[in-house]
């Protein structure tokens, strides 16, 4: 009994931060305050829990423009 | 004889804080720059009963709902007017920040459906001679972002309204226009990060874009006419009804990009439906500070391309894409948008 709830237990996936999952939630969090406080109306809609976990990309250094990169160059 | 382009529009710098109850004070008024001269006379809804068996033409005319109206702003993309309609249309909360000493940040979102449907709304002052009106209950319905060749990046929106309005519009000291920023159309840049997670592609370095467009519809619901909405009457008998809400529809987001034909990249990963995500649209205006400039970015964080198309452009063989924007995984939108300017807030 104990281990088929211990195997249950593995199957939830935790929500932490730099995680997809996470950030959507924060995201959310603050939309639905935002909401709230703009329009008087309460929000009860909650995410479902998620299957996986997906670590946040990093976005890699975007590719500057060359006058922004290497200044002006303008008379 | 009133000229048209004569004709003067402002927005509110505020959203209302009750849905039909437009700022009441001239200076939190913004002009709207437009190429598109437009003035606003309110559109009452008749009925008749022209359809009545036996008549042969109406015996009379009764007054319905005062009409959601529909006004369309088009100019060049700034980083004062335009981006707080864009960030109206979208209508998630903005994050301001400081880049550096005078130059500000401003995220947003589109607000996730699972929220609430209720976009901001504002109010918008109408004024050609004696058409003065202040429109309450605004929304931003659709806005568009394109650019042609050298032509500099424009903006198109459009405001729909519940119907509420004053006549004359009865706010002083609206200020003038002030002249919008100057925002290069050779300073454009559009990116975005391959599927391999590590590429930024620049198109812009590339030379090879010849137009692209983004567009966010909201389909509004102008007509949640119900028992009972509010009755605006003019002089003593002129009354009609309008509404008390407008929610945000399904929304859509479409883009697109033409591109000079070079090789068979984009028809690639249209076929092998890659997943590519940060395709910027920024177009980019006079320095704030330092090499700080102003920056109108519109950026789809998750897109593939739909199935291209052979195209042409004066002769030249050429690449259409149109993008399918993907729910974002954070934001469970489409599109976000970043401002960077000189002011410390955007609303």
């Amino acid at each position: 009994m104990a281990r088929k709830k211990a195997e249950q237990a593995e199957d939830v996936v935790e929500i932490v931060p730099g995680t997809e999952e996470f950030a959507a939630r924060e995201f959310l969090a603050k939309e639905k305050a935002a909401y709230e406080e703009r329009t008087g109306e309460t929000v009860t809609w909650e995410p479902a829990h998620p299957l996986t976990s997906t670590p946040l990309s990093e976005a890699p250094a975007v590719e500057q423009p060359a006058d922004k990169a290497e200044g002006e160059g303008e008379a | 004889m009133s000229r048209l382009d004569t004709a003067q529009n402002w927005i509110s710098k505020t959203v209302e804080s009750t849905y039909n109850t437009a700022e009441s004070t001239g200076s939190n008024y913004s002009q709207v720059p437009t190429r598109n001269p437009f003035f606003v006379l309110p559109k009452l809804e008749k009925r008749s009963d022209a359809d009545r068996a036996g008549q042969n033409a109406p015996s009379h005319l009764c007054n319905h709902y005062w009409s959601p109206g529909q006004y369309g702003f088009v100019d060049d993309v700034e980083t004062d007017v335009p981006a707080r309609l864009l960030r109206r249309a979208l209508g998630g909360t903005v994050t301001d920040s400081l880049v550096a000493s005078g130059v500000y940040s401003h995220e947003f979102a589109i607000l996730p459906p699972q929220t609430g449907a209720i976009l901001p709304s504002f109010g918008m002052a109408s004024l050609l001679d004696t058409a003065s009106f202040l429109l309450h209950g605004c929304m931003v319905e659709r806005f568009k972002m394109s650019q042609q060749g050298d032509n500099r990046a424009q903006y198109e929106a459009d405001i729909v309204n519940s119907g509420k309005f004053t006549n004359p519009h009865g706010l002083s000291s609206l200020p003038v226009l002030s002249t919008p920023a100057c925002m290069d159309s050779f300073r454009t840049t559009v990116t975005y990060l391959d599927s391999d997670n590590t590429t930024t592609v620049n198109l812009g370095t590339l030379g090879t874009i010849i137009e692209w467009m983004v567009e966010h519809k909201n389909n509004i619901q102008t007509a949640k006419r119900r028992i009972g909405d509010t009755i605006q009457t003019v002089g003593s008998s002129g009354s009609g009804a309008h509404v008390r809400k407008m929610p945000r529809g399904k929304y859509q987001t479409t883009a697109s990009i033409l591109l000079d034909f070079a090789d068979l990249t984009y028809w690639t990963k249209s076929v092998q439906n890659e997943v590519l995500t940060n395709l910027k649209f920024t177009v980019i205006g006079p320095v704030i500070s330092s090499t700080y400039r102003h920056e109108f970015e519109i950026i789809v964080p998750k897109f593939m391309f739909d199935s291209v198309d052979p195209g042409e452009d004066n002769g030249d063989a050429a690449t259409p894409i149109n993008v399918i924007p993907l729910q974002d995984p954070t934001t469970l939108g489409t599109i976000k948008a970043r401002i960077q300017n000189a002011t410390a807030t955007l609303i």
